[in-house]
């Protein structure tokens, strides 16, 4: 390190003298005018430059030998120009970049031209996705790329990142299905990407087959999304603030029943049980005339706890701009996200707040140095820290709201007549809670803070002394993050049921007359951190000969992670100490083309896993790829309406070194057990046991990726066609098999078994034209991706209709229903579960066996990931307005609703309870009879097709942003140089085939359904540059 | 001149990461393994003690999940846990299959003994004493022994795989041993560990395995082998595996001769306490050091089962409410059914319909809360529980039955911090059931007169009075089957919630009989100072004969063994 400064101080000393000085002066123009912050450089002294003025013009002073000046500007292509008259002032005319043959895509560990990109390639710019009004990046980007696939599984502020995935899942292994992040060439979790702040980032790609992702061998199988950070360019210094304002509102949320109606269908379903009528007339009464708000309380819970918009801001800075010797972009972020809690508080001596929020600050620092003309030095420094709030109770407060067992619209008052708070007397006993809303306003918070940060150095050198076009260049980046939980709570209120017929109170059991005082504790269990340290040598070469065109790369890397769980107490079960991983490989690219029409590529990465041992630590991953410029031959030449038409191939190797779990699977350890308690007094004894066997031959996960596809651009690139057909086969995958005896007593080891396929197609249309001052365009993108699960060692069920082999991954299973029970009769004569009676659900007896049970379980549905996911953007642009449309919509899936949402008197009744069987009904009825018996044979619980939609679909009016750019006349007045203002909205209205449950389309499958509602935005923002 | 310095210290840099070799070896994690485990004497014992923590596999009240138990799919109690994953719901409903049954019996059995098998083979070289290795041999095979049983009792016979530690690539025996096979072998490792075994314990080893237990397992092991269910399993064409193929009646002298053997060791009796009457059989359950348990899982101070079943009032889940049925098997204070005892003039001390709860054998009050029976509140003070419709908190629908369990409870100790905890321990063999295992035994063999001592040395420390003929309500010169009739009740009562009742009303072969019919709650009103009393159906379980007196083997497992036979029906 001291002799790379030393170096650096030597260059930067030691500049070369001018000996032979010519100062020249000119303009540098484009079509629409005269450009500002263009560079001007000298091609062979790279240091000296300068940035073009108010008027586009410069003056440059020529130091170097061969008086060539490089000319750039972003959105025009680079040009080159010789001086021969250095008095006469130049005129530069700069042609506008409009063919995008030649944009960047990112890749990895490098890029590429679009024209002779030989893989599968998504690359969405962030500009695009910027002024979406969501707290994590993630959600921003399905429907736009196409192979992304994702699912937004709550609203809950600073937890609501989606699920993604790359081409859908292809592993039995959950933890093995994620696809690899890469931000700036350094692996990072799904939680640390939902932290990145959108106004940092450059682009995303998403690399998707075996030739783009095989230099990440051993990790690359399910896919790669890369992103990479904005950088600063030659340009004076920019300043660039934007705040953003927005109003959250749950999509959907469930429309509970009134008292009156809910205590008729209590009555009704106690009297098709054969049991006492719980409500007596005189209570029905008092429900429907609201007259008896004590004795007889009617609430609608949900609108008294959850307030209807919630608030959401979001500002940022930055500043960036660079000399030909330094480039800087600086930025710093805010977000803060409200929760959806009313606010209870009586005041802060008695609780502090507790509402669900999330509120997060983000720094980046990204510089770039040309210490020497050869030498390229560049720092990254970043930081987030964020804060999750929730409130400290024990179940939370929607799956209260849901439950009729907690909380029946009749189950208490809101407040007493003397301000204190009640107890559900109404509710079930195991819940005699207190009141909601008391433990909302006095039973305090739990805290979690994430801290990160990312330093990241790289150094490039040229070497074109040793042959022209070699460089090479060397980094390290830091990645770290902890959290910590802290929470300040009370476990217990003080509660009373007020009694109207003689004004009486009576506490509640937990015997508390006045508060207890707040407890502070940080929960230690929860305490993560994670540590990843990359080391990374890189050799480039690229030169053209000719026709010929050759790129090359040689890659070594090393990545170190270490990851656990913080306990300051010694040995207590809860520590999680990973065995941590490194990751070593060597990485080659290499690329040829001829005349930018026959296109060859080769991509390999020889890796190795500290995850494996012996033989079975390294391997090496190829992938060829080759492409045929069809419309650069010549016979296309007179095709003018034809600009790019590419025909690619790619096929490879790449594996997942993920294995499940916090220890080797290579070893079996002894862990502690339980404890016992033996002597004649209570003594604790610890015992030890036998961990899962371990497997000293298993590897790394393979899958054999092929994909074929095609690149069009037509009529003057406004239309652009990209498909892709891919198949992936994996297999070799990490897998518990299921088909030895439990008589071993032993937990078994993976073994690399299990087999899988997935197979489908992505791609996107996209036209884009301008006349004058309007724009339009509109861009199309599909995805699907069908997965199968071919061998996991699975052994033969008694009847092939329970079998998983040959089904996808993630398939359900149920009973299949053939309608409701309609008379008595009926139920005698087919089997049916106990205590079936007409209006309950009937199930097949698949077997024949004269019995239903597990046995007659059949798939049913789909996965719950979609199959299919569809996404249009339709954007507008007439003068200084611009409009951005986003639809997205997701197909082929299933979503299997749960007793917590559904069932009638455990979940609190909706409307859908309305359509019950009843004997006269019998012909309509849409929802089977009503029960006070729980568990009854029509349960969700007995996993049946009927309370699933087997093939459900949304399609959603994702983003729209309407932006007026402000005119630079009325700016300059204010020193401003651009000012934008906007309006977006995020989630704005959504159609699904399953809105009779009040449930998102995104939730999980079968989960508690009380999830934190995934929330619509309303958002307004100014962007000011100045 | 720079480039020249700065060349050097890439590739340096290069040639440094390239030339660490060794930088993918795994680290080390822990220094706890098999070696490490076996050659400490502190962790050798530490691995013993795994064994130990899994005993109440099958009697735990918590084992199916939650607050149910064996005893909550039966025809003792109704669970409060009413959805349909609830394993109560499950097997009450008949919805179990051979694909949902709970695995445990199987797995975590077969777990233990794979432990013991582990612990055997390590056994020669760790470093512990020759008397230590000694003990320590006798405590693992009892539990191998006692793993075995519990497999027994739920399956039949099973594959018995001895001394053997599988890897993953061994080829496992599927084959199942016949009933005969797996009682004399549980049975000779039962003597065999009671050979090297210790008769009782003091200090810190107290609650090991002790001589007792071994030869109160084997009694417990030989009166199920001689039970109806298994001696002379002619209905299934089985090869033996479910119960012995020829009925034999000498079996139930070896029964008898086993429970004999733990009453000759003279180390355990009944805990009597006369004031109030039968108090021992309340004191008996919250006394962790006591002479009636043979064997008990031991615990730390707790609040376990006041948490599960006390009612709500006393900060209790109220989770188990005994049936009506289970009330009514109680006598009266004379000893008498309540259907032959009716209380009238002459007979002030006989069963009243209008005032249920009087006059009732004592065991009553300590099992079963009942409207108006007493418990700790969190006052500390000691009061009623009202269970009759609309009571607050307790009252009916919210105990379905108009009951709660009030059994092994302790009087100081209730789910809230205001009490102690308790140092109960759970019983798993106790003196009062080898009483009734030489009863039944001697009975079915013709020795009536010894089933008569058993029974009244049970019911004296129950506290029932002795009457004029010091009988304790046993009628004269019973016969055999009506010996057994009071056998059998005498169980139900005696051993309430302690497991026993679910496996006895198989092996007796009755549970077509008992557990078809619907099972009642009391719904009890109240009309100022009195109540009036009405039985109500709280459910009609399942049960298909012959097919539910054995458990089915996971389907799971069948899937994997072309050897391994499902039980029948299944």
């Amino acid at each position: 390190m001291k002799h790379l400064l030393k170096a650096i101080l030597i260059v930067c000393f030691s500049l070369p003298c001018a000996v032979y000085a010519q100062t020249i002066q000119g303009v540098v123009r484009g079509e629409d005018g005269p450009i500002v912050g263009a560079s001007v450089q000298e091609k062979d002294v790279s240091t000296n430059g300068v940035i073009t003025g108010a008027n586009g013009s410069f003056t440059l002073t020529l130091k170097g030998v061969t008086k060539t000046i490089l000319v750039t500007a972003v959105g025009y292509l680079d040009k080159e120009i010789t001086i021969k008259d250095t008095n006469a002032e130049l005129t530069i005319i700069m042609e506008q970049n409009a063919k995008g043959l030649d944009d960047v895509i990112v890749v990895g560990y490098g890029t590429t031209k679009k024209i002779t990109n030989t893989g599968a390639v998504t690359s969405v710019s962030a500009a695009d996705v910027r002024n979406i009004p969501t707290s994590n990046i993630q959600n921003t980007l399905i429907g736009r790329a196409p192979g992304f696939i994702s699912q937004q599984r709550t609203g809950q502020p600073g937890m609501s990142g989606a699920e993604f995935y790359i081409r859908g899942v292809n592993s039995l292994s959950g933890e093995s299905q994620k696809p690899l992040i890469i931000v700036d060439d350094v692996e990072y979790t799904y939680d640390q990407v939902s932290q990145l702040d959108v106004n940092e980032i450059e682009s995303f790609s998403i690399l998707k087959d075996a030739s783009t992702t095989a230099v990440y061998g051993i990790k690359g199988a399910n896919g790669v999304l890369v992103i990479t950070t904005k950088r600063g360019k030659i340009g004076k210094p920019m300043i660039n603030a934007n705040t953003e304002h927005a109003m959250q509102t749950p999509v959907t949320h469930p429309k509970f029943l009134d008292a009156y109606t809910v205590a008729q269908l209590r009555n009704e379903a106690l009297r098709n049980d054969g049991l006492p009528e719980e409500f007596t007339q005189e209570d029905l009464e008092h429900w429907r005339l609201k007259d008896d708000p004590y004795g007889h309380p009617d609430v609608d819970w949900y609108h008294e706890v959850f307030k209807k918009y919630s608030y959401q801001t979001r500002n940022t800075i930055d500043i960036s701009g660079g000399t030909p010797k330094i480039k800087y972009f600086i930025s710093a972020g805010h977000l803060f996200q409200d929760g959806y809690l009313r606010n209870f508080s009586r005041g802060d001596y008695e609780a502090p707040k507790n509402n669900y929020a999330y509120q997060r600050f983000t720094f980046r620092s990204n510089l770039d140095m040309q210490a020497t003309n050869t030498l390229k030095l560049r720092l990254d420094v970043t930081g987030r820290t964020g804060t999750t709030t929730e409130p400290h109770i024990s179940t939370s407060p929607l799956a209260t709201v849901y439950s009729y067992q907690r909380l029946p619209p009749y189950a208490a008052p809101l407040i007493n007549p003397d301000g204190s708070y009640p107890w559900a007397f109404r509710s079930r006993n195991i819940y005699w809670e207190t009141s909601l809303i008391g433990r909302l306003a006095l039973q305090g918070y739990d805290k979690t803070f994430r801290n990160e940060l990312n330093i990241l150095f790289n150094a490039e050198q040229r070497l074109d002394f040793i042959t022209k076009g070699l460089s090479v260049s060397w980094r390290v980046a830091y990645a770290g993050d902890i959290s910590y939980d802290r929470s300040l709570y009370r476990n217990n209120i003080p509660a009373f049921y007020f009694n109207p017929v003689d004004s009486s109170y009576t506490i509640h059991s937990n015997g508390l007359y006045r508060l207890e005082p707040l407890t502070l504790s940080s929960s230690p269990q929860n305490t993560i951190s994670r540590k990843t340290v990359n080391t990374l040598a890189k050799l480039n070469y690229a030169r053209s000969f000719g026709k010929h065109n050759v790129r090359g790369m040689l890659l070594y890397n090393l990545d170190n992670v270490t990851r656990g769980s913080y306990n300051s107490a010694t040995g207590v079960a809860a520590v999680q100490e990973y065995a941590p991983v490194v990751l070593q490989g060597t990485t080659l690219r290499l690329e040829y083309n001829y005349l930018q029409r026959y296109l060859l590529e080769f991509n390999g990465a020889y890796n190795g896993s500290s995850q494996f041992v012996g033989r079975h630590t390294k391997g090496f991953f190829p992938a060829i790829s080759a492409g045929w410029n069809i419309a650069e031959e010549n016979f296309f030449k007179n095709i003018t309406f034809v600009d790019m038409l590419k025909i690619r191939a790619s096929w490879g190797l790449t594996g997942s070194d993920v294995t499940a779990g916090n220890v080797y699977k290579t070893e079996q350890v002894y862990n502690p057990g339980p404890n016992y308690n033996f002597g004649e007094t209570s003594n604790n004894f610890p015992s030890i046991q036998e961990g899962t066997l371990g497997n000293l031959d298993i590897t790394w996960e393979k899958s054999r990726k092929t994909n074929v596809g095609i690149d069009a651009q037509l009529f003057n690139n406004k239309l652009s066609v990209t498909v892709d057909y891919f198949y992936d086969y994996r297999y070799d995958q990490l897998y518990v098999k299921d088909d030895v005896l439990k008589i071993i007593g032993v937990g078994l080891p993976y073994t690399n078994s299990a087999i899988t396929e997935n197979k489908g197609f992505d791609g996107q249309v996209s036209y884009y034209n301008r006349k004058d001052k309007l724009s339009y365009g509109a861009t199309f993108t599909f995805s699907r991706a069908r997965n199968k699960i071919l061998y996991q060692g699975e052994a033969t069920p008694r009847y092939p209709h329970l079998a998983r082999t040959g089904r996808p991954i993630g398939q359900a299973f149920g009973y299949h229903v053939l309608g409701f029970f309609q008379t008595q009769e009926e139920v005698d004569n087919y089997p049916h579960l106990a205590d079936a009676k007409p209006g309950d659900l009937k199930y097949e007896d698949v077997n024949g066996d004269g019995a239903i049970d597990q046995q007659d379980y059949v798939p049913i549905g789909k996965p719950n990931l979609p199959q299919t996911v569809l996404g249009t953007s339709l954007s507008f642009g007439y003068g200084n307005f611009s409009l951005n449309i986003l639809f997205q919509g997701s197909f082929d899936y299933s979503y299997r609703i749960s007793t917590n949402q559904v069932i009638p008197f455990q979940a609190n009744l909706q409307k859908v309870v309305l359509g019950r069987w009843t004997p006269e009904t019998a012909a309509t009825a849409t929802f089977p009879r009503l029960s006070s018996i729980l568990a009854g044979p029509s349960s969700p619980s007995n996993s049946s097709d009927f309370w699933m939609v087997t093939n459900a679909y949304y399609i959603r009016f994702k983003n729209i942003e309407l932006g007026y750019q402000i005119p630079k006349s009325i700016l300059r007045k204010f020193r401003i140089s651009a000012a934008r203002l906007y309006a977006s909205g995020y989630n704005l209205y959504t159609w699904a085939n399953f809105k009779l449950y009040n449930q998102d389309p995104e939730i999980q499958s079968g989960g508690s359904g009380a999830v934190y509602p995934v929330q619509k935005v309303y958002n307004i923002g100014l962007q000011i540059g100045f | 001149m720079n480039t020249k310095i700065f060349i050097p210290i890439v590739f340096a840099v290069l040639l440094a990461a390239c030339n660490k070799g060794n930088v993918l070896d795994q680290v080390q994690t822990t220094d706890l393994n098999e070696a490490t485990t076996f050659s400490d004497s502190a962790r050798t014992l530490q691995f013993l003690t795994r064994i130990y923590t899994d005993l109440n596999l099958s009697a735990s009240p918590q084992r199916l999940g939650g607050s149910i138990g064996i005893y909550s799919i039966g025809d003792e109690v109704e669970s409060n846990l009413q959805s349909g994953t609830a394993y109560n719901i499950i097997f009450q409903t008949g919805a179990v299959s051979a694909l949902n049954i709970p695995t445990d019996a199987w797995e975590v059995s077969y777990a233990n003994i794979r432990r013991v098998n582990v612990y055997l083979k390590n056994l020669p070289n760790t470093p512990l004493s020759a008397a230590l290795k000694r003990r320590t041999e006798g405590e693992a095979r009892f539990m191998r022994a006692w793993y075995y049983f519990i497999m027994l009792k739920h399956y039949g016979g099973i594959p018995l795989i001895g001394d053997a530690v599988f890897t993953p690539t061994d080829e496992i025996p599927g084959k199942r041993a016949t009933f005969e096979e797996c009682v004399n072998y549980i049975a000779s490792e039962c003597d065999a560990a009671a050979a090297l075994l210790p008769l009782s314990y003091s200090g810190l080893d107290y609650g090991r395995i002790t001589k007792g237990a071994c030869l109160a397992l084997k009694s417990r092991l030989l009166l199920y082998a001689a039970s109806p269910l298994f001696n002379g399993r002619t209905d299934e064409n089985d090869h033996g595996v479910l119960g012995y193929p020829t009925p034999d009646a000498s079996r139930w002298e070896k029964a008898a001769r086993a429970a004999l053997d733990v009453i000759n060791l003279n180390q355990y009796s009944l805990m009597e306490i006369d004031s109030p009457p039968g108090y021992g059989f309340q004191k008996v359950f919250v006394t962790r050091k006591n002479n009636e348990y043979i064997l008990a899982y031991m615990t730390g101070n707790n609040r376990t089962l006041e948490n599960m079943w006390d009612p709500a009032t006393r900060g209790g889940n109220g989770s188990s409410m005994p049936y009506q049925e289970l009330v009514d098997a109680f006598g009266t204070i004379n000893g008498k059914p309540i259907t032959e005892d009716l209380k009238s003039p002459t007979n002030p001390n006989g069963y009243d319909p209008a005032n249920p709860y009087i006059n009732r054998d004592p065991r009553l009050a300590y099992t079963i809360l009942f409207n108006g029976g007493t418990r700790l509140d969190v006052n500390r003070t000691v009061t009623p529980v009202y269970t009759y419709v609309g009571a607050a908190q307790d009252g009916f629908p919210i105990t379905k039955t108009g009951y709660y369990l009030r059994k092994m409870l302790d009087e100081n100790t209730i789910s809230s911090t205001t009490s102690s905890p308790t140092e109960r321990c759970f019983p798993l063999l106790r003196y009062a059931e080898i009483l009734l295992n030489y009863a039944e035994a001697s009975n079915e063999i013709g020795d009536i007169n010894t089933a008569y001592a058993q029974i009244k040395a049970i019911r004296k420390r129950a506290g029932i009075n002795p009457g004029d003929d010091g009988n304790y309500g046993l009628r004269q010169n019973m016969t055999k089957d009506e010996m057994r009739e009071v056998i059998q009740n005498e169980r139900r009562v005696e051993l309430a919630i302690e497991e026993h009742r679910y496996w006895d009303v198989r092996r007796w072969k009755i549970a077509e009989r008992v557990s078809n019919k619907p099972l009642h709650g009391m719904r009890i009103t109240r009309n100022g100072d009195t109540y009036t009393y009405e039985t109500v159906v709280i459910r009609t379980p399942v049960f298909v004969a012959p097919k539910w007196y054995l458990w089915p083997i996971p389907q799971g497992e069948i899937n994997k063994s072309l050897e391994l036979e499902q039980n029948p029906g299944w």
